[in-house]
This record gives C-alpha cells, sequence and structure tokens, in this order.
C-alpha cells in the first residue's frame, strides 16, 4: 500500500533518511520544509515560524520532524507548540494521520527547555488522536543532528570524556527509526499513543562514544574521567549562549535521562533493532570494512606489498557493484600473512563449486592490482633490459617457489578449506 | 538472369530517398561512396544511442602504464567493464572504450545462440572501431562459378584499400597471398622479437616451402603514413585502448567524409526492426518510433548476422541457412634468447603473419602480436601455478613472447541460424567433423616451425576458440548465378525480396582463411556500382 506523506524537517538528519526509505518503499513524499528539496520529492515550502502549510489534497499522514535547533536557547518554546498545533489542524482538515517525532527527554519538569517543548506538543498531539513517537540517542548515517555533533567531538579529541557519574542512553540507528515511523503509518490500530523507540538495554554514554571511536572514526581515543560537577561549573562559567553553542546544552539533557521502556513499542511494530557495532559504520552495517580487509588479503597476495588504499576501496566498490556484499574471506591469520591465500590459489580448491567465488574474486583482484601504477611495477616490472642468465635465474627461483606453494596447498589443503568455510560461517551469522 | 529480376513496379508516391543502408559499418560506408558520388539520395542508418564516456590514454601506453594514476579507467572502466566480461573470448571485449561498441547487438537485434559466439555492433562504424585491421584480397580461383566478373572485384579491392590505408607493402613470401602491394604504404617497425623471428627464417628460407609454410609482414588497415586527416601510427602502443592518432581504419571516420555529399544523409538510434515492401518502395521500421523511413532500395550492411535475420524474416523463410565462420585458435611463443629483453613502445596488431598449407583443401591464416599492449590478467590465469607466482613468472617471461592466432577456411565450420516463430534468430556452432585433427596437425607443424625459427611454441597455449569466436561471419545468404531463395544473386539482391540487396558478409558465397573484411567491403563498392549503373539506365 502506498501513501501520500507530507514531512515537516524533511531535510535534517532523520527526514532525509525518512524521505528516502518512504520513496524507496513506493510511497509519494511531499517535503515541507524551508530550503527546496532534492528532486524526486514534491517541496511545499513551510518555515516553522509561519504559518502552517495547506495539507495537500489526497495527503494520508504527516509526519512532524520539523524542530527549532538551531541556537539550542529556546527563547520561542510558544512558538513551536503553536506550530504543531496549526499543524495538527492542518492535517485534521485533510483527514491526515499525525505522527510527531518526540524525544526521550520530553518531560513536564524536565530540566531543559528543549524536553519541556516537546512534552507540550507531545500533549497536543495525543489530545488530537496523533501518535508520539520518542527516540532514543539516533545515531549513524551521515554525521548530522547530535549524532553529529558526538562524531565531530570524537574525530577532533583525543580523549573521550567518561562523565561520572554516568549517564545512559538507549540508540536507535537512524535508518532502524526511519523504518519504524513508516511501520506505524502501516498500522491503522495505533492512535493517541507514545512509542518509545531505542536499545531495549540503555548503555553507558561513553561506551557510545567509544564505540564511535572503534566503529566510526576508527581510531584509539583515551577515556578521561570527567566528572559532571565541572561540566556544570564549566556552563556556569561560559555562560548559557555559549555553552549551547558548544553543545554543552545538549549534553546536560542527557544526564538525568531516565530509561524509557522500549521493548513493549518495538514488539508491538515487530522492529528489531541492529547492534550498535554494526549501525557505527558508515555503509549502516559494517560489511564494508569486512570487504576491505578482504580486498587487503586479496591484493597484497598478488602484489606481494602492502596495496594502494584506492586500491583496497576500488576492489569493495566493484564488488558492491556487483552485488556482493558479504566478505568470503575473513581470517585474521591471513590479515597478517596474506601468501597464506597460496594454500587457496589452486586448482583445487578454485575448480570445486565451493571455490568458484573466490576464483571470481580473485579474477577482480588481479584486474585492480594491475590496472595501476603500483600494479605496472609489479606485473611489467623495471623498464631496462637484464642478462638472460639473471632472468634464468629469476624465472628458476619463481617455479621453485611456485612448486612449493603447490606442494604446501596439497598438504595444507584440509586446513586451507578452514580459512574459506572459517569465512563461510562467519557469514552466516 | 539480368541484375534486378523483379519486375519494377514504379512507386505511386515517390519515396523520400533513392537507397536507404542500414548499417554504418564497413560495408555500409564502402556501398554509399559509389551511391552518393552518382548523385543518388542516400540515407544511412545506424542503432547508436551513446558513444560511451570511457576516454582512451592520452599517451603511450607503457608511460601511460607506469605514470597514470586513473590507468584504471580505461583498463577496466569506471564501471568496471572489463570485470563483469571475465569470460569474453577476446580482450577487445572487455575494453571499456569499446563497450558501446559491443553493447546491446544480440538482444536488440533479438539474435540467441548455442555454442556459438555471436558479436556485433550496434554503434556508428560498426565492428570497424574494434577490429585486428587485418586485410587480404581473395583470389580470382575464390570467384570460380559465380557470376562476378573478377576485374570488378579487383577495381573495388583498389577503391577501398586506397581509401582506407594500407600498411605492410614490401615484397616478401606474402605478397602475391595478400595481393595488395601496389595500394600500400610501406611496412611499419618490427619489434626486436619479430625481427628475429624474421631474420630467423630469412636464414633458413629454403626448408620452408616443403613444409607448407609462407612468412611475411602483416597487411594491416593501419597508416605508416598520414592520410588526410588520420596521422600515422607512431607506436604508442594503445591499439586495443583507443588510437590517439586514428591511424587504425575505422568505418566511424568515414562519415565525415561522408556527410560532405549533399544527397547523403545519416541517422542514428534507429534500430531497423522490419523492412515492409509498400506501393513499390521499401520501407524500415523501428518500434520505438513511428518514423518510417522510405526508399526503392535496401542495402542491408547490419553485420551478417543482423542482416540475416532481417532477411530471413522478411521472407518468413524458417529453414535453417549455413552459416560459414572461421574455426580459430591462439597460442603463445616463447624466444628463449630473447629473454631479459625491456619492454618498448612497439605496435600492438599483427606484425608478422603466415600462411600454412594443412591439407590439400585447407590453408591456415596466423599472425603474431607483441604482447606488450595486452592486460597480463589475459595470460596469469592460464599458467597452472598460483597468481602471485605466475605474475611473477611472466614479468621475467612475457616480454620474450609473442602471441598467435590462427584462422582455418569457413567450410571447416558447421553453423546453422534459424529463424524462429517468435522472429528472433537462433544460430547453433557446430564444427565440422574433420577440424580437431586439422587443429593437432596444425598446432604439430607450428610447433617444428616456429622450433626451426628459434621459438618454443609454448605447451598447453594452444586454444581452440569456441566456434564463432573468430566474428568472422559469412554466408548466410550467399550470392549466386541462379538464386533460390535463401540466396542472393550477384547483387546481393535477395531471391524473393525485389529491391533489398544484401552487401555485408552475409552475401559473400565462401569464408576462406584470409580475413575477409576488405573482401565484403569490396564486394560492397562493387554491387553499389553496378546498381548506379543499374539505377542510371532505368532512369534514361
Amino acid at each position: 500500500m502506498t501513501m501520500k506523506l507530507l514531512i515537516t524537517g524533511a531535510t535534517g538528519y532523520i527526514g532525509q533518511r525518512l524521505s528516502a526509505l518512504a520513496a524507496a518503499s513506493g510511497h509519494e513524499v511531499i517535503c515541507a520544509t524551508r530550503q527546496p528539496c532534492p528532486a524526486p520529492y514534491t517541496w511545499l515550502p513551510y518555515d516553522l515560524r509561519g504559518p502552517a502549510p495547506e495539507c495537500p489534497a489526497g495527503t494520508q499522514a504527516l509526519i512532524h520532524l520539523a524542530a527549532d535547533t538551531s541556537t539550542g536557547v529556546h527563547s520561542d518554546a510558544d512558538g513551536e507548540v503553536q506550530a504543531a498545533q496549526a499543524l495538527i489542524r492542518c492535517a485534521k482538515q485533510g483527514s491526515a494521520r499525525f505522527v510527531f517525532i518526540s524525544s526521550q527527554t520530553a518531560e513536564a519538569t524536565a530540566p531543559g527547555v528543549y524536553g519541556r517543548t516537546k512534552w507540550r506538543i507531545e500533549q497536543e498531539v495525543l489530545a488530537a488522536g496523533g501518535i508520539v513517537i520518542r527516540p532514543g540517542q539516533v545515531y549513524g548515517g551521515p554525521e548530522r543532528g547530535l549524532f553529529g555533533v558526538l562524531s565531530g567531538l570524537v574525530r577532533r579529541s583525543p580523549f573521550v570524556p567518561i562523565l561520572m557519574p554516568a549517564p545512559c542512553v538507549q540508540p536507535i540507528h537512524v535508518d532502524d527509526l526511519a523504518a519504524s515511523i513508516l511501520a506505524v503509518l502501516a498500522r491503522d490500530d495505533i492512535r493517541a499513543e507514545i512509542l518509545n523507540l531505542g536499545a531495549v538495554q540503555p548503555i553507558a554514554f561513553d561506551r557510545f562514544l567509544m564505540s564511535i571511536a572503534t566503529h566510526r572514526v576508527r581510531a584509539a581515543r583515551l577515556p578521561v574521567p570527567l566528572p559532571v560537577a565541572l561540566l556544570r561549573l564549566l556552563r556556569l562559567s561560559l555562560g548559557q549562549s555559549l555553552g549551547a553553542k558548544l553543545g554543552l546544552e545538549r549534553i546536560f539533557s542527557l544526564i538525568h535521562l531516565p530509561p524509557m521502556d522500549s521493548e513493549r513499542s518495538l514488539r508491538k511494530l515487530g522492529i528489531q533493532l541492529r547492534p550498535l557495532a554494526q549501525g557505527m559504520h558508515r555503509s549502516g552495517h559494517g560489511q564494508r570494512r569486512k570487504l576491505l580487509q578482504e580486498a587487503a588479503i586479496l591484493l597484497n597476495y598478488l602484489l606481494k606489498r602492502p596495496p594502494q588504499r584506492s586500491l583496497v576501496s576500488r576492489y569493495a566498490r566493484a564488488l558492491e557493484r556487483a552485488g556482493k556484499t558479504h566478505p568470503i574471506l575473513h581470517s585474521r591469520l591471513m590479515m597478517r600473512w596474506p601468501i597464506l591465500l597460496t594454500l587457496l590459489d589452486d586448482a583445487g580448491v578454485l575448480l570445486q563449486p565451493e571455490g568458484r567465488e573466490l576464483s571470481w574474486r580473485l579474477h577482480v583482484a588481479l584486474g585492480i592490482a594491475e590496472a595501476s601504477t603500483q600494479g605496472a611495477q609489479v606485473f611489467l616490472g623495471a623498464q631496462q633490459p637484464r642478462s638472460l642468465v639473471a632472468t634464468l635465474v629469476a624465472l628458476g627461483l619463481t617455479s621453485v617457489k611456485a612448486l612449493a606453494g603447490k606442494t604446501a596447498a596439497l598438504l595444507g589443503r584440509p586446513f586451507a578449506r578452514r580459512l574459506l568455510l572459517g569465512s563461510e560461517a562467519h557469514r552466516e551469522t | 538472369m539480368p541484375a534486378g529480376c523483379c519486375l519494377e513496379v514504379k512507386p505511386t508516391v515517390k519515396p523520400e530517398f533513392d537507397v536507404i543502408i542500414v548499417g554504418s559499418g564497413p560495408a555500409g560506408t564502402s556501398a554509399a561512396y559509389p551511391l552518393v558520388k552518382a548523385g543518388l539520395k542516400v540515407l544511412m542508418v545506424d542503432a547508436q544511442a551513446n558513444t560511451g564516456s570511457a576516454t582512451p590514454p592520452t599517451r603511450p601506453f607503457l608511460s601511460a602504464r607506469a605514470n597514470d594514476e586513473h590507468q584504471w579507467k580505461w583498463m577496466i572502466g569506471e564501471n568496471f567493464h572489463a570485470l563483469n566480461q571475465l569470460d569474453a573470448v577476446s580482450p577487445k571485449l572487455k575494453t571499456p572504450t569499446h563497450a558501446h561498441v559491443f553493447e546491446g547487438f544480440s538482444a536488440r537485434n533479438r539474435i540467441e545462440t548455442d555454442n556459438f559466439i555471436g558479436i556485433g555492433s550496434l554503434a556508428t562504424g560498426g565492428l570497424s572501431n574494434a577490429w585486428g585491421c587485418g586485410v587480404a584480397t581473395l583470389g580470382a580461383s575464390d570467384f570460380a562459378g559465380l557470376p562476378i566478373d573478377y576485374s570488378e572485384m579487383l577495381a573495388s579491392y583498389e577503391t577501398v584499400a586506397r581509401r582506407i590505408g594500407i600498411s605492410g607493402g614490401i615484397d616478401d613470401d606474402l605478397s602475391s597471398y595478400f595481393g595488395l602491394d601496389e595500394w600500400s604504404q610501406p611496412p611499419l617497425p618490427l619489434d626486436t622479437l619479430h625481427q628475429r623471428l624474421l631474420d630467423q627464417y630469412t636464414r633458413r628460407r629454403p626448408g620452408f616451402p616443403d613444409l607448407g609454410f609462407r612468412l611475411g609482414r602483416s597487411r594491416v588497415a593501419v597508416l605508416s603514413q598520414p592520410l588526410d586527416e588520420r596521422k600515422a601510427c607512431d607506436l604508442s602502443g594503445n591499439c586495443l585502448w583507443g588510437c590517439q592518432n586514428q591511424a587504425l581504419y575505422s568505418a566511424s571516420q568515414e562519415l565525415q567524409k561522408l556527410k560532405q555529399y549533399p544527397g547523403f544523409q545519416h541517422v542514428q538510434d534507429f534500430l531497423v526492426d522490419d523492412l515492409q515492401q509498400q506501393d513499390g518502395a521499401w520501407a524500415i521500421t523501428d518500434h520505438r518510433c513511428a518514423r518510417r523511413l522510405r526508399a526503392t532500395r535496401l542495402l542491408l550492411a547490419a553485420g551478417t548476422l543482423a542482416s540475416t535475420r532481417l532477411a530471413l524474416n522478411c521472407l518468413n523463410h524458417r529453414a535453417p541457412v549455413p552459416l560459414l565462420s572461421s574455426p580459430t585458435a591462439a597460442f603463445l611463443l616463447w624466444l628463449p634468447k630473447m629473454l631479459g629483453t625491456p619492454r618498448v613502445p612497439t605496435f600492438g596488431l599483427g606484425q608478422l603473419s603466415f600462411a600454412l598449407a594443412l591439407s590439400s583443401n585447407a590453408t591456415a591464416f596466423g599472425s603474431t602480436f607483441s604482447t606488450t599492449g595486452l592486460p597480463m590478467t589475459e595470460f596469469v590465469s592460464r599458467i597452472p601455478m598460483g597468481k602471485r607466482y605466475s605474475i611473477e613468472l611472466l614479468k621475467n617471461l612475457l616480454s620474450a613472447c609473442l602471441v598467435g592466432n590462427i584462422f582455418l577456411p569457413g567450410h571447416l565450420s558447421n553453423n546453422t541460424a534459424v529463424l524462429r516463430p517468435d522472429g528472433s534468430l537462433r544460430i547453433s556452432g557446430h564444427v565440422h567433423p574433420e577440424l580437431p585433427e586439422l587443429m593437432k596437425t596444425a598446432e604439430a607443424k607450428l610447433r617444428r616451425i616456429y622450433w626451426k625459427m628459434g621459438a618454443l611454441l609454448m605447451p598447453m597455449s594452444f586454444t581452440v576458440g569456441r566456434p564463432g569466436a573468430d566474428i568472422h561471419y559469412a554466408a548466410t545468404l550467399p550470392m549466386h548465378s541462379t538464386p533460390r531463395i535463401g540466396q542472393t544473386d550477384r547483387l546481393g539482391e535477395v531471391a524473393g525480396l525485389c529491391g533489398v540487396h544484401i552487401v555485408d558478409g552475409a552475401c559473400l558465397p565462401s569464408l576462406t582463411e584470409k580475413s575477409h573484411t576488405l573482401t565484403l567491403m569490396a564486394n560492397a563498392d562493387r554491387i553499389a556500382r553496378s546498381l548506379v549503373t543499374m539505377i542510371g539506365n532505368h532512369k534514361a
């Protein structure tokens, strides 16, 4: 069933992924945004501070994502609530369902204005029979929103602060959130309800930051304890507006965050969240990294030296283009000693049905290795004349090495199978 | 029977063109010249929709390999074209710069194959955008029993040869075999390996005639001297990837020249899927557009496979027709004395050619090529070693090696083409029962002969291609003095389709071991000249 969806804040962090997913699922997307939206969507000019737009005829749902996050000082909380009210009216007139993306921090007595405003809007939405979605810590995909701020912080700073006492977050991948919103829309029986979406088990905020360091930024970061009291002092000394600019305000909203019960909502929608480590990768599932590792093994084996980085990513792109996202080589031993691939690069393995995929990938790696300046050196050699004897000796040496490799492949076949089968087993997990 | 056997019906509405030529390859362009020169209104259509985006290397091959960080774009392609064609029969089919030449031909022309490699082109210039440039004339005996005046054929050979530019003319043992020297530019310089082979051959020359072996320069449609806007070959070694000098002949170079004739028009992206006769004229249609183009006569030059389907479909002829192709094989030669030779810039197509008598009625023809300029990946997987060691081995070995190919006459193929009820053309590849034995003979003879010249034909390297791998297709609707349905007359006019002529390989009566491109071009020229005379007489 395809729907016509009106999305405010469609060019934002969540909105962008939601629009893309909705369009890919065959829905018609109308973006109610300040700036014109990209080509496939219809644009409806809308500013949170202006009047509500005319609800286009046939709109089945209005998803309200737009929020004033520009300065962090919510001087115009009332304005935001009024904007939401106007949108609710607009949806009512077009008899469209109303979905409001709120926040885990929404609470009548929240310490920040942000949480209190969200709570006020929630009340309006629920009263009108709309649906409220409270996402936990949204992460993954492009580095935008709070996730963007935190990633930028981890990227720049050699330290990761360990807040003491440690606040907890319940992360949700931005694409899982987008899928959840569409799942809500597919269900007619959900109305006037709050849905909590985020990891069932809260994790410490510093673990979340370390996960960004390990899986996103891919760099070692030193954990440094940071008492919350010290941060408060910092805020006092900087003043509110500067503190907000530095993102302090948003970090404060995390402290004192009560855990939410997300299990019931997730079960109701039938959504399963991806593990944090997978979601942190740029690809959203961490497969690309493993493909890159496979590329490094294959190319290093062929070129006899660490391959240029451009070749490694070219291999991964070639495979992804062929629709192959799963690695078949994933062995720490081979990553350390790519020459071990000799055991597998043998007719006894490659001509078997289970070796066919490896045979194809070796060909791909071969083509990519050759078509490079690095490859030209290895494949063509230095263009200087060499004596016949020296060349004969070199050929003899190669033959001896190849023979030794062949023998090793024969003797090591049971072990070699494990190198490949191990990766097969890995593929299934 | 006189030409134009059918009764000419005066068209009620005069069509907008005198002649429509379907296809802009070597045959189509060769047929166009005599027609436009006679002032006829000629329309040429081809199915090229895009020219591809890959750009060929801009400097000599070895320098580009050593320095060009973006070499993967022309070697593999930004869309990884080469990697999607790992099973292709020839490196040409993998080259990104040629992707558009071969793309979509079989699917859009509705050609299906079984044990046969069916290649064709929708591009302007056709397969000549990516050919081996081999040229040769056929002897008078090859036209025996046909109502074709050999002197006419010779005149056409000369016209075409002078127009496209041929090099390799030198007095050697193959001069008479090729029959082109009179109209040729001098040969291109040989690389050191080929020079050594030729020296060895010359030194031991008296021994070779007994073996039925003759060696000489390859005659190729590649310039050794400038011709019009085209520059001479500068040995940059980019023959496979795209020649910056346009030294290699391609029919696509003719379009600019043809367009200077006022009667000539060229339409691209028009895939002829049907021929229709109406009011004494012929119309071609492309189901994707409503446009119908009409002419008094149609010349089919869409490539043997496509022209065959169009003709058979129009005739509704469902009996199988024979399809000739030259059985082919490839091999690797090693010159041990040349080990340690550095790679130098060199010409990438055939440098030396040979003719080898195999039996009383079969002669083989072949050429040898430098390995520089070829992707080494082609060789690595053929060596029974781990790839890591194959690379190492070839790095030291390949600069002392040459690759060779060999073609056998078409009568040793046994392919058929059948028009199926749904209008598609099904090609089944088979070989003559004698062929496997002849191929073995060829391998053994070549090994012996090359050994005399100090070169080793590498064990296990002699690889026989699948039917059709030669891409020399011919004789599905052969010219005949008294054509039956499924044949054509001496002007390629299809029996039963008055006014429709086949001017490409499909109408050749036979296929020898020699490269047939120049012959089909000369034949197209000959037919077009006769048509000019005929139409002139008719008008008068």
